[in-house]
């Protein structure tokens, strides 16, 4: 592989224009930086298409612990190294750090800058749920809207997609339970002094769950169609989209508290 | 989960709701700057693990689904610890006995009720 020399522009994400996410597609991730003369300069990151394992691989490697020292509580949250590893996984090519030969330097992706890779996997996992709307009319099923930064369109800039709809049945007194369990299903070893507790992948768990409790999707293709049944969604959907979708659907983070 | 920690959890937690109410009359009258430190102070210190109150209160929330949905199905480690949780419950109550004229629980000893302030005969 030979990289490109960049020339995109990306300024501010464009908040218009496309209304969906293709899925199918890889996506296109455009930095900002400056180069050794402080120069402004874009660098261009091509991904492949994220698939599931690779999701649950990055999920499960978030380290969320506290930790006791002394008697002191320490919260330990950590997903650099997951996003590096994310990115060195699914990155298949780049622009904009000049012309190398990929050939010549097999280990390439590590060779990448660590803030611009940390950058990308940021990016990857830009994803968040729009406030419930508690005017909204009672109905069979609950409705969870998603704003995601998916890929750079033509112009090179970022696209923040609004309002990607998933429709879920509502949880089963059975599936909250679960939802729960999971959600404080903690390990711990030591004493107060030196305690140490592990705390569940949620989003691992929740994309599980997605597949139980899914209807439909607005705003999502594959080739251009829509998503037309379950069975698509739940083979076709992102694993982060999955995630934040029932994390929302089940109060967010908030679920399970702690002192 | 380990048994031992959990039931260390669920005494503490309701030696800490317990402490609450006093300490929340404090608390209210210290400066928000010095709440924290002032909290740390009036509470007993908790001597497990943080996760174990996590686990804790999953149970006392199916504990409450239990009785409005009692044919929910359990597996093991929530049997154990609802058992545990409410051993805990039990001993809690027997050491802290209601006051006769308001109801709050106070320390076997106690001679007055620390809520309503009146007399407690032993």
């Amino acid at each position: 592989m030979t990289a490109r020399k960049g020339q995109h522009s990306a300024d501010a994400p464009d908040m218009k224009a496309p209304v969906t996410v293709e899925l199918n597609h890889g996506r296109i991730i455009v930095l900002e930086g400056k180069n050794s003369k402080g120069e402004p300069r874009l660098y261009r990151y091509e991904i492949r298409r994220i698939r599931l394992e690779d999701w649950d691989r990055y999920f499960r490697a978030v380290v969320n612990q506290t930790r006791n020292v002394d008697g002191e509580r320490q919260q330990i949250f950590e997903n650099d190294t997951a996003r590096l590893d994310l990115v060195e996984r699914v990155v298949t090519c780049v622009d904009g750090y000049g012309d190398f030969d990929a050939v010549k330097i097999p280990e390439w992706r590590n060779s990448l800058p660590l803030n611009h890779r940390l950058g990308v996997g940021a990016a990857l996992c830009s994803v968040g749920a729009q406030e419930q709307d508690d005017d909204a009319p009672l109905s069979e099923f609950t409705e969870v809207k998603l704003d995601a930064l998916w890929s750079a369109g033509v112009e090179g800039k970022m696209q923040l997609i609004r309002g990607l709809v998933h429709r879920f049945k509502q949880p089963s007194i059975e599936q909250l339970k679960r939802w729960n369990y999971e959600s404080a299903r903690v390990r711990v070893r030591g004493t107060a002094k030196d305690g140490v507790t592990i705390y569940p992948s949620r989003p691992a768990v929740a994309m599980l769950m997605y597949d139980e409790l899914i209807v439909s999707v607005d705003g999502y293709t594959v080739n251009g169609s829509p998503l037309a049944n379950v069975d698509v969604i739940n083979s076709e959907m992102d694993g982060c989209h999955k995630a934040e979708a029932v994390m929302a659907l089940f109060g967010g983070t908030d679920a399970v508290t702690i002192r | 989960m380990d048994r031992d920690l959990l039931e260390r959890a669920a005494g503490e937690f309701l030696i800490e709701g317990y402490e609450y109410r006093t300490a929340e009359k404090i608390l209210r009258d210290t400066h928000p700057d010095d709440r924290e430190e002032a909290r740390e102070k009036l509470l007993s210190p908790r001597t497990v693990p943080d996760g174990c109150f996590v686990f804790l209160q999953h149970l006392i929330w199916l504990e409450q689904v239990l009785e409005v949905v009692p044919g929910i199905s359990l597996n093991a480690a929530e049997v154990e610890g609802i058992l545990i949780l409410r051993r805990s419950r039990n001993h809690f109550q027997r050491t802290h006995p209601p006051c006769p004229h308001c109801g709050m629980p106070n320390e076997e000893h106690a001679l007055c009720c620390r809520e309503c302030m009146k007399e407690i005969s032993r």
